[in-house]
């Protein structure tokens, strides 16, 4: 009885230093392959297809150390501003054998549709934040998973619709105004629909409005004159100063840009 | 005379027990407990790197400097064994507790790091160690039960008396 018991305290012991043993050698090895910038991310890409747009992530994996990498993946989460998820893709990675190389892409698909259902069009019109949720996690050695989360990251996001408007030509003698605008759309949708032009004085009283039907392609540019019928009466309102108020309409989504003042 | 002779062999007994008691006291976790409440600047340098405090280290180093110190002033009793099954127990729950079950979170909050970049969470998940773990010390409770079965069949057959008595 004695002899099992020494026998079983000693293996108990064994035992208990092999496991922190390994488990020092496992950190020390991830560290190590941290170190070594083995997991890195290169130059995003951008793509545009089937009306996506697709931000393209290649990863390299160089695990150099002493055990498998499994069970590794990527999850991104972009929100707009007020928190509303604009995209959410997860890839995984599988597992990648020690000693060896692996080369994944991790594609972050932002659908044109998705935003105009959950009334994000602005995000095409106005230059914007977005944030950025990126989960990676991993298990090491079959035994230790890991899990980084970087939470909000904010990424500025520059319009790909884009209306300058030109300074107003009054003809009042004519009755008429025009107002030039540009409308660049660098998205990957068509933008058709009416650009509309209202025009205010100084006090906000309504001068008069006019708008024009537009179908610009993706990646092209459209100017054009909008013209503005006054009325005897509101010509007597005009005071040399005011503002213009913007406003693009289509059957799917509206969109106003902010004040434009003119005088 | 024999008084006097008995109280020294006493002494003797009690001093061997101390000595041998401090010696795996100071073995068992004396070793952190010292350096942390005597040499304070000593600590707070090796606490940048790791935060003993928070981990609940020094806990863990108490109860088992304390329980190592009774174990052995309590050498050759049954309640050495008792003790020992006890600290296994008492072992499993801090290790339960102070790792959170085996997943361990560091968060890096959003002051620390530059306005774009959010804020960053790492979490570790190491149950499976402390699974094994903690089947090395309900083994480590079996051994001692054996131990004490041991003990008491050996006290049974033949009472047990101290070579240091007289």
């Amino acid at each position: 009885m004695r002899q099992s018991i020494r026998a079983l305290g000693w293996t108990i012991t064994i035992v208990t230093l092999l496991t922190f043993i390994f488990l020092g050698f496992s950190l020390y090895s991830l560290v190590q392959l941290v170190m070594a910038q083995g997991i890195t991310a290169g130059d995003w890409g951008l793509n545009v297809s089937n009306g996506n747009y697709v931000i393209s992530i290649p990863f390299s994996v160089n695990n150099t150390s002493y055990f498998d990498i499994t069970e590794l993946g990527v999850t991104t989460i972009v929100k707009d501003l007020e928190g509303e998820v604009i995209s959410y893709n997860t890839t995984s990675f599988g597992s990648i054998p020690r000693r060896s190389l692996a080369n994944r892409s991790h594609n972050i698909i932002i659908s044109i549709d998705k935003m105009m259902e959950k009334n994000l069009t602005y995000i095409l019109f106005t230059d914007c934040e977005i944030y950025m949720d990126t989960v990676i996690s991993l298990r090491y050695a079959n035994v230790i998973g890991f899990n980084v989360s970087m939470m909000n990251v904010s990424i500025p996001l520059r319009a790909p619709v884009d209306l300058s408007i030109g300074e107003p030509d009054f003809q009042l003698e004519e009755f008429l105004i025009e107002v030039p605008f540009t409308l660049t759309n660098q998205s990957p949708i068509s933008i058709e629909g009416a650009v509309s032009v209202s025009i205010y004085n100084q006090d906000g009283t309504l001068l008069g409005s006019g708008s024009q039907t537009i179908s610009v392609r993706s990646e092209s540019t459209y100017s054009g004159r909008i013209e503005i019928r006054l009325t005897p009466e509101s010509l007597r309102h005009y005071k040399g100063s005011g503002y213009l108020e913007i406003r693009f309409e289509n059957p799917m989504f509206s969109f106003k840009w902010p004040r434009v003042p003119y005088g | 005379m024999a008084e006097e002779e008995e109280d020294r062999n006493w002494l003797r007994i009690l001093a061997q027990r101390i000595l041998k008691a401090t010696l795996w006291g100071f073995i068992m976790g004396g070793e952190i407990l010292i350096p942390m409440f005597l040499m304070p600047d000593f600590t707070r340098q090796f606490e940048m790197f790791i935060p003993m405090r928070r981990t609940g280290l020094p806990a863990i180093a108490v109860v088992f400097v304390a329980f190592e110190v009774a174990i052995q002033l309590l050498d050759r009793t049954i309640l050495r064994y008792a003790l020992s099954i006890a600290r296994n127990m008492i072992s499993m729950m801090l290790l339960i507790v102070f790792t959170n079950g085996g997943i361990m979170a560091l968060s890096i909050p959003p002051g620390a790091l530059p306005p774009q970049a959010g804020s960053i969470q790492i979490v570790v998940d190491f149950r499976t160690i402390i699974a094994a773990l903690l089947i090395f010390s309900l083994l480590s409770i079996v051994k001692n039960i054996l131990q004490a079965v041991d003990f008491l069949s050996e006290t049974a057959e033949q009472p047990l008396i101290p070579p240091e008595l007289p």
